[in-house]
This record gives structure tokens, sequence and C-alpha cells, in this order.
């Protein structure tokens, strides 16, 4: 009877599989940074794809909670307030409490509304990060912030954090997949098509758009935490307006139905991204997010345009193909 | 001291305010006729200011330059309806706020790569000699914003009022089904409304290119801006000049007395506020209000 | 006046047993326009009752507000002993009063099992972490609604296409559908709006049959309907609203007699 869920961890189980082996395969600190970042991005695109796609959530306000987690572990760390170790857990409950407080009021909102007030608390958030210098050391960013150490281990390498970003992606996808595969995810998924027939079903709207826009918040806050100890630093630039042009494209692009269409985006457009910059050196002095931001946007439109369920979209439909060859195949053949 | 302070103050607050209702004007034209937000308005406001410069770079006088500037923002905004809005397949509010967000980063990116991450500045057009109020000082430039303001709010309600095109976009902003049937052209009044916010929002960015500097990444802020007060103004042209002015006014005495840094915020909190109080159930204080009626 | 009368037959009538659902006095305008005024009849789970009306008669604005989606102006609404009017949707489907849509509003994107399963929400609650770490507890309720769900599909008729997207459902067996979905809620009393609109014939005998079957397991009925010769059989009691007002109530063979009810569906002024 299980059987979707049984799918869903078997191939979890698969991928994890082929992301340890990985970097035992393809030598090179190059790429288990960028695959460090595939990870860390697919969280947060798996959150804002979860409330787009599932939820009918118009929220921009995601890099936010990125940049939240990241500024909440940065300055307990920094300062030795904590240690290193436990900041991402106390980053998990404030963005949590955060979102909670001012996901009430603004989840009232709907479609655009809902976009405009989230794109203005990502402003503001990235507005108050630079103003606030005392605490977050305004727009040069936060330094200082220590070596992540566990039980004696410290997180020093490109690979060590691999596996801890590659690990907390697989978690919560994990997650994300058992909880829509859920009577929750499925209250989540209802109110999507239909409001008034949901809450006739004794749905309760209000409680699980915010059950899903905390939870996301926290995945994207875990997901800025474990960021700013791989690069030691907290900046507003890292979670600036190009990182939502950016998240937007990996849910576009992935497929806003599915959740590993976000995971398939991640992939494809940090590394598209990665391609970009090492061929277009040779063409541009400076290739800053904003001109990769051009690529991006006209990705974004013609996916949008010709391809409106993106990769996943296509990779799903790859069966029903082969089914149509082999029926053509059997009438040819009578 | 404190007086010409404040006047001061609310003179760069009336400019910028006049800047945001433009564009809060642009935000209005399309999203109440196509039902399209376009996220990027902003860019056509940078994109006038940028191209003019780059007309008044190649050696072209001020006025042609002008017309070059508003020309092309308003056939760069035609083209976008034409090859970005007009083909989706399956329109939704997503889809749209997704695709022109990634036109508007398109636009920037171009203008970046064309014309560098340098601000850029156009000469005052009547000379920068200061008029005197007290201690405050009036820029010649800040009239023409103004008056440029008021001839746009002013000839669009006329044009609206008085004529039979005006009308029909009228119309079809009530009911686009309708408009359809009796024959209106939805396609072409979209076409049309985009290359209208794209001129409007064009001059915005060319009178205020001498007093505040443009470069390519003006266009996220001040069209932001311009939706804030789009919003405050319940998308009619009255309600936005309006709120466009008081955002101004708020805004240059805000930075003025308290903190330049904060500015933006201030504009952002105001929205979200704005939006908040607009979902909460007013029905049972009205009830108290009118029930002595 | 015919209406008071009849109101009074009808209590002498079910002397002893208890209203399952009663309203009084439910009014509801917006703004000026009076959709429902001053509305009040009682439901006995014995008697299947119908609303009927002209087009713009109220009835399914009295659904929406029995239900929970538009507040009502002033009136109560009694079900399970407690006055209901002004709660919430969701309230009111967890209290047990179960609705379906004049054009069934069902769940795009998910399959014809997972609609039903929705209907399960209210006997089945999940928290967020045990439902994302899947727990066993979850696992185990998990397949109990799948069985419940699919055990619904097969009473009404539909298991052969529990994995088919709804998208893909002719008009007859989305409408089964919204009804399974309602059923699965398991609730007290069920509310009907137009079921056999755009039906076939044997498709409405089918719905009949159901119909039949469940008020045997001892649930209530309200059946908003357009269609007459299924109302007059499946119906021990009508109500009939017109201009938002109640102008007749009583048994079927009564009410085809009634020269108010003639002339509101004929038009004409009283």
């Amino acid at each position: 009877m299980n059987d979707r869920s049984f799918k869903t961890e078997i191939s979890i189980a698969g991928f994890a599989v082929i992301i340890v082996l990985l970097p035992l395969i393809v030598k090179g600190n190059y790429f288990v940074s960028v695959m460090n970042l595939v990870a860390i991005y697919a969280v947060l695109a798996m959150g804002m794809g979860l409330l787009m796609g599932q939820a009918g959530l118009i929220s921009l306000a995601h890099p936010a909670w990125f940049g939240l987690g990241a500024y909440i572990s940065g300055i307990l760390a920094a300062r030795g307030i904590l240690p290193a170790w436990a900041t991402p857990f106390v980053s998990a409950v404030g963005v949590g409490i955060v979102a909670y407080v001012v996901g009430a009021p603004v989840l009232r909102l709907r479609s655009y509304y809902l976009a405009c007030a989230t794109l203005a608390l990502l402003l503001i958030t990235q507005i108050a990060a630079g103003q606030l210098s005392d605490l977050t050391g305004g727009h040069e960013g936060l330094l200082g912030i220590p070596v992540l150490t566990v039980f004696g281990f410290e997180f020093k390498k490109d690979l060590h954090f691999y596996y801890l970003s590659w690990a907390l992606c697989l978690i919560c996808y994990w997650f994300l997949a058992n909880l829509l595969n859920s009577q929750v995810g499925r209250a989540i998924r209802s109110f999507n098509s239909s409001e008034i027939a949901s809450a006739s079903m004794g749905i309760d709207i209000a409680k699980y758009k915010r059950h899903a826009f905390v939870l996301t918040a926290i995945m994207a806050g875990l997901a800025g935490s474990v960021f700013c100890f791989y690069i030691r630093l907290a900046i507003p630039s890292s979670f600036e307006f190009p990182l939502l042009v950016t998240l937007m494209m990996m849910v576009v692009i992935g497929g806003i139905q599915d959740l590993h269409g976000a995971l398939i985006g991640s992939l494809a457009v940090i590394w598209l991204g990665e391609f970009l910059r090492n061929y277009m050196k040779n063409f541009f002095t400076s290739m800053t997010s904003e001109v990769e931001a051009v690529f991006f946007g006209i990705i974004i439109i013609v996916v949008l345009i010709f391809m409106p369920d993106g990769l996943t979209g296509w990779i799903n439909r790859i069966p029903s193909w082969g089914k149509r060859l082999y029926e053509r195949k059997q009438t040819s053949n009578q | 001291m404190f007086i010409s302070e404040t006047i001061q103050y609310a003179i760069s607050g009336i400019t910028s305010g006049s800047i945001y209702a433009i564009v809060g004007i642009c935000w209005s034209t399309v999203f109440l006729i196509s039902g399209v937000l376009n996220f990027s308005t902003g860019e056509f406001v940078m994109l006038g200011g940028m191209l003019t410069w780059l007309f008044i770079s190649w050696g072209f006088s001020l006025l042609p330059a002008i017309f070059f500037g508003v020309a092309c923002t308003v056939i760069v905004a035609m083209l976008m309806e034409r090859i970005v809005i007009r083909p989706v397949r399956y329109p939704s509010e997503t889809t749209f706020l997704l695709i022109t967000t990634a036109a508007g980063s398109v636009i920037r990116g171009i203008v970046l790569i064309a014309c560098g991450s340098d601000t850029r500045h156009i000469e005052p057009f009547l000379g920068s000699s200061p008029i005197m109020i007290g201690d405050a000082v009036l820029l010649p430039q800040v009239i023409i914003v103004v008056s440029v303001l008021v001839l746009i709010a002013g000839g669009l309600v006329m044009f609206l009022d008085h004529t039979l095109f005006g009308k029909a976009l009228r119309a079809s902003s009530i009911n686009q089904v309708g408009a359809r049937l009796i024959g209106i052209k939805i396609n072409r009044v979209r076409l049309f409304c985009f290359g209208l916010a794209g001129g409007m929002g064009a001059i915005a960015g060319i009178v205020i290119a001498p007093i505040e500097f443009t470069g390519y990444s003006v266009g996220l802020m001040e069209g932001l801006k311009g939706l804030v007060v789009a919003l405050l103004g319940g998308w009619t042209i009255r309600g936005t000049v309006v709120a466009g002015l008081a955002l101004g006014l708020l805004e240059g005495l805000g930075a003025g007395f308290i903190s330049t840094g904060w500015k933006d915020a201030l504009a952002l909190f105001v929205m979200l506020t704005f939006l908040i109080i607009r979902t909460l159930d007013l029905t049972s204080i009205k009830k108290l209000v009118y029930r002595h009626e | 006046m015919s209406a008071s009368r009849l109101q009074t037959s009808n209590l002498a009538e079910n002397v002893g047993t208890q209203p399952v659902f009663e309203v009084t006095g439910l009014t509801k305008h917006f703004g000026g326009i009076q959709a429902l005024n001053n509305i009040s009849f009682r439901l006995h789970k014995e008697d299947i009752t119908a609303l009927i009306g002209p087009n713009g008669a109220g009835k399914s604005t009295f659904i929406n507000v029995v239900a929970g989606r538009f507040q009502p102006s002033s009136g109560k609404v009694f079900f399970q002993g407690r006055n209901i009017a002004g709660l919430p949707a969701h309230e009111v489907a967890h209290l047990g009063l179960s609705r379906t849509f004049q054009l069934e509003d069902l769940f795009t994107g998910m399959t014809v099992l997972e609609n039903v399963m929705v209907g399960c929400h209210v006997r089945n609650k999940t928290g967020i972490l045990s439902a994302g770490l899947r727990l066993p507890s979850t696992r185990a309720r998990e397949k109990r609604i799948k069985e419940e769900a699919f055990e619904i599909l097969k009473f009404i008729g539909l298991d052969d296409k529990a994995e088919e997207k709804t998208t893909k459902l002719p008009l007859g067996e989305r409408k089964m559908l919204g009804v399974a979905r309602a059923l699965a809620m398991k609730p007290q009393l069920m509310m009907l709006d137009e079921p056999a609109g755009g039906l076939a014939a044997h498709e409405v005998a089918k719905l009949t049959d159901l119909i039949h079957k469940l008020k045997e397991e001892g649930m209530a009925f309200m059946i908003v309907e357009h269609n007459m010769p299924f109302i007059m059989a499946i119906s021990q009691r009508i109500v009939v609203l017109n201009y938002g007002v109640k102008i007749a109530e009583g048994p079927p063979e009564e009410i085809k007699q009634d020269l108010q009810v003639i002339k509101a569906y004929l038009g004409g002024s009283i």
C-alpha cells in the first residue's frame, strides 16, 4: 500500500550513496565546493518551491530567512556567546519564531499582495543587516566567525562541509517528502486548488499555511547557518535580490510541481552559473552576479513560456514517450 | 534654522515623492488593464535616465536625447509585452511575477554590461543656480519634476475621461470579457498600456537624473516605492499622487531628522503595515461606528 | 401565513424526536441585498429534507452561511446542540456537518484516492513533526486512512479509478467523487448542493440509491436541487425559498399543491 513512500526512501538512499561516493570519483576541491553550494541552495529552493507550487503561497522572503539564520549563528559564534556547534539550533529556533510572528499577519494576504509583503520583508531584513553595523558588521560583513567544531571534529575542508550540507539537504528532502505524502501534506496541497472546499473538509487553512511557512523558513535558516560557517562570513550581499532571482530560476527550471524539481533546479542552475562564469571570463572583466542574472532571466522567461512544467515535467513525460514508442511499434508489427 | 531645514527636507521629499507618484501610475496603468503586476516597472525609470545619459554622451543635445531616451524605453516596454507577457500560455500571478522579475533583471544586467556600474549624472535642464527660500535651496530642476507630475497625472485623467480610446481603456479595466465583446482588442490595449507605462517611467527617470544620480541599479528601489504608493493610493491616479507625495515627505523628513540609511526601509514598512491592516476584519469596528444611525 | 401553519403541523408530527439541525431567524444581507430573510425550520434525521426555489432564491447562500463560508447577519443555527452561526467553515466541518459543491471543487493535482483521503482529515490529527519524520503512529494512520478511503470509493463505485487524476473524470463521476469526499468525513449531516445537476438518468438513480443507503445508516440529509422529479421522489420534507424568504414547508404532496410555490415557479405576483 505504501509504495510511494517506499519509493521515496529508496531513491533518497540511492541518491545518498551517489553523493557519498562522488568526491571519491571526481577529484578536486573545485567540484566539491560547487556541489556544496548546490546542496545549500537546494534546501532554499525546496522550501520556496513547496510554498509556491504545493501551498500556492508566493513568498519572496526566503533569502531573508537564509540571511537571518546566517547572522544569528555568526553573531553568537563570533562573540563567543555559544559554542559554534550549538548555534545552528538556536538559529533554527530564532528563525522559526520570527517567521511565525511575521507569518501570522502576512499570510492573511493573497497572491500579489503576499508577494509584495514578503518582498518588503526581504528588503527590510537586508537594510537592517547593513544598518545595524554594531551587531552585524554592516556592509563589510561579519568577520571572526570561528571554525565549526563538533565533538572535537573541526569542519575545515570543503569536503567536510560537502557532507554536512548534503546531509542537511537530504534530511530536509526526506522530511518534506514524508510530509507531502501525509495527512498534513494533503491539507497543504488541497487549499492550493480550492480554499473553500479545503475549509469544508475541516482543514484550518491559516494554521497549515503558517506551518508550511515556518517550516520552510527554519530549513532556510539552517542552510544559512551552515553557509556562514562554510564561508566564515555573514554579509548582506549573500542574500540580496540576485539570490531571489537565482532561487526563482531553480524553482522554475526544476519544475514547481515536484519536490525533486528543486534539487534538479539547484544542480542545473549552480553548474550553469559556474559554466557561465568560467566561459564568460574571457568576455567580461567583471562577471558579477548581475550579469549572470541576465542569462538566468532569459532562461526563466524561455522556460516559463515554452516548458511551464520545468525539467521535471520533461523527465516525468519520458515514460509516456517510451510507452507511445512501444505502442507504435506494436501497431506497426501488427 | 529649524524652519529652513524643514523646508529643505520637504522640498527633497516632494521631489522624490513626485517620482514615486509617476512610477505608481505606471504600475497601476498596467495592473488595472491587464491584471499583470509588472515587477520590472522600475527598470523603465532606470532605462529612461541611463539612455538619455548615453545619448548625451554620444553628443546629442538635451532635447533630442530625452526624445530618444523615452522612445527607446517605450519600444523596450512594448517589446516586453510582445515577447514576454503575451506568449505566456498559463497565465497566473506566480508566472507573471516570475517572468516580469526575470525580464527586469535582464534589462538591469544588459545596462550594466553596456554602461558599467558607475553612477551617472545629467546636467540640470535649466542650469543649477538655485532659488532661495529663506535658507532653503530650491533647484529649478525640482520645479520641472513637479510640473512633469502635474502634466502626466492631469493629462492621463483628461485622456481617460474625455477620449474614446481612454474610455475604452477604462472599460477594459473594469471587465475584460465585456470589453472584448464590444470589440475592444485587449491585446492591443495591453500593448498600449505597457508602452504608456514605459514612457511615463522613462520621463520620471530622466527628470530626476540631474538631482539624484542614476545608475544601473536604481530601478529596483524606485520601482518598489512606486508599487508602495500605487497600493496605498488604491490604484487610482489621484490616490497615487497623494500617496506618492505623502510618502516622499515622510521619507524626506525621516531621512533628514532621523537617519538616511533607514530611509528605504520606512517606505517598505509603511507598505507592509498598510497591507496587513487591510486584511483585518473591520466590520465589527464599522458596526460600532454606524450603530447610532 | 401558510408557512406558519405548516410549521406548527411540523411540530405536532415530530413531537418527541430531537431535530438534528435547526435554524431560527437566519438572515443574511450583502450590502443592501437581502439574500436570506428570517429563515426558520427544523431538520429531522428521519426526513430527507430538500431546499428548493427558483434561481436566486438564496439556496446556495443558505448552505454557504450555515457551513461557515459567510457570516450570517443575524439568526441562529443549532447543530449538535450548539449554536454554530458564525463559526468558521473548518470548525463546522469538525462538528460533523459536511457539504458538497454545485460545481465540484475537487482538488486538482491529486488523485481520486487522495481527494477522498483529504476528507478523512477531520477524524485524523497528524502533527507536522510526526508526519515529517514518518513515525510509526503516522505510518499506521496513513495506512488506515488509505484503506478507509478505498472502502468509500468502492462503496460509491469509483474504486477502479482510484489512482487517476481528477481532471480526467467525466462530470457524473466528478459529482460522485465530491459526495465520496464529503462522506469520508463521516458526517452527521450532509448538505448536497445540486447533486443531480448535469447527471444522466441512470446516474441519478444511482445517487438516489446511495442516499437511501446512507440514510438507513443514520445520516441526515439536506438537498438543494433543481431537478423536481428527483426531489419529489427522494425527499420527505421540502422547504421552499423565494427571494430569500421561506414561502412554504411541508411534505412533497402538500408542496405540489401550494399556491405560493406554483406562483413563485411560474412567475406572477402574490
